[in-house]
């Protein structure tokens, strides 16, 4: 009954980052979309920025052959049990709008790509994250307060015992 | 002065004492939270419990009922009927349908379900007992209930926190993983 949302695992992925913080290298260089406004014309600029992330990056365990390695910084980290509570490690995997980085974008490999999406998606699902313009919300039950619970419990499943004529 | 010991003498006070206890439902499990809330109603955390005898329960006030939770999807399909004593008089309603109406009654109903499995005398005790139970849909109480909440009961599962309740310092300031790719536009 007690703990089944790992609150728990959020604490320790997050402890654990912020030991392994360190400073990188390498000058990174970005763009963000600005919007000039004068009385006759409209100029968007995408202007060339230094990415806020850098100051924050982490820097990954040490690995014999850096250079021959090819696993991704997510698979190096090797978290354990990376949950959908984790939403400031999954928060930069997203837009601001709420929808995801692709793949490219991402830099993680086919496999952790496919669990951070699963995982905002659960999020979104319980309103963890902000939900990206047209989420499709199929009733009044998509906006209340749910959670995902581990291992999932079946109390009793009246969709069977009720004949589907009064299920409205 | 009685020839009672000074523990035995303690345990009656605690026994007989109504104690009103402070519940916060925010993304608390409905169920869950109402075994834990139907134990303290019923005085079953007195060190004398007697529900054949004694009537030795518990007031509970629980606050913000509209933010409980369950899991995925029961909003959806956990359904409630009511039958109103003539042909054809069954209804059927789904959770967020009563929520969405009243938004202490979904609390409300496992409570009284909760309450209701005593073994013994059941149908006498129940309803002063549920008249102990004392449900808002927000946090604001009124002065005369509130003057005597004594204690807290432990909520059965934690809090799930939101990108909201982070400052945007907090979010910005966290250890990132992956750095921006090149020619990668901020949106």
């Amino acid at each position: 009954m007690f703990a089944r949302v790992s609150n728990l695992a959020l604490k320790w992925t997050q402890n654990e980052l912020k030991a392994r913080t360190s400073l990188y290298d390498s000058v990174r260089t970005l763009k963000q979309i600005k919007i000039h406004e004068n009385e006759k014309q409209i100029v968007v600029e995408g202007e060339r920025i230094e990415s806020p992330r850098k100051p924050y990056l982490v820097k990954p365990p040490p690995v014999a052959d850096e250079k021959a390695s090819k696993a991704c910084p997510l698979c190096r980290l090797d978290l354990k049990r990376l949950d959908y509570t984790d939403i400031l490690i999954l928060r930069q995997f997203i837009n601001s709008d709420g929808t995801l980085m692709s793949l490219q974008d991402s830099g993680l490999c086919g496999r952790k790509y496919k669990l951070v999406q699963t995982l905002v998606n659960k999020a979104q699902k319980c309103r963890l994250l902000p939900r990206p313009p047209h989420y499709q919300v199929y009733g009044p039950w998509d906006n209340f307060n749910t959670y995902y619970d581990w291992p999932p419990r079946y109390r009793d499943q009246p969709m069977r015992v009720i004949r589907p004529e009064y299920w409205k | 002065m009685s020839n009672l010991t000074k523990f035995r003498r303690t345990q009656q006070w605690l026994t007989f004492a109504r104690l009103w206890y402070l519940y916060d439902a925010t993304y608390q499990d409905v169920f869950d939270s109402a075994i834990v809330i139907a134990q303290y109603l019923r005085g079953m955390n007195k060190p004398i419990y007697d529900h054949v005898r004694q009537d030795v329960g518990n007031h509970v006030v629980v606050i913000n009922t509209s933010k409980v939770s369950m899991p995925v999807d029961e909003w959806k399909w956990r359904m409630y009927s009511h039958h109103s004593r003539y042909g054809g008089g069954q209804t059927w309603a789904a959770a967020h349908e009563l929520h969405s109406k009243d938004p202490t009654i979904v609390l409300y109903k496992a409570v009284y379900k909760e309450v209701g499995s005593a073994p013994r005398a059941v149908n006498l005790i129940r309803s002063p007992t549920m008249a102990r139970l004392h449900l808002f849909p927000d946090a604001c109480i009124p002065p005369e209930i509130k003057a005597n909440i004594c204690d807290q009961i432990r909520q059965v599962q934690p809090v799930l926190k939101s990108l909201k309740d982070y400052s945007e310092e907090e979010v910005e300031k966290f250890p990132k993983i992956v750095d921006y790719p090149e020619d990668y536009v901020v949106k």
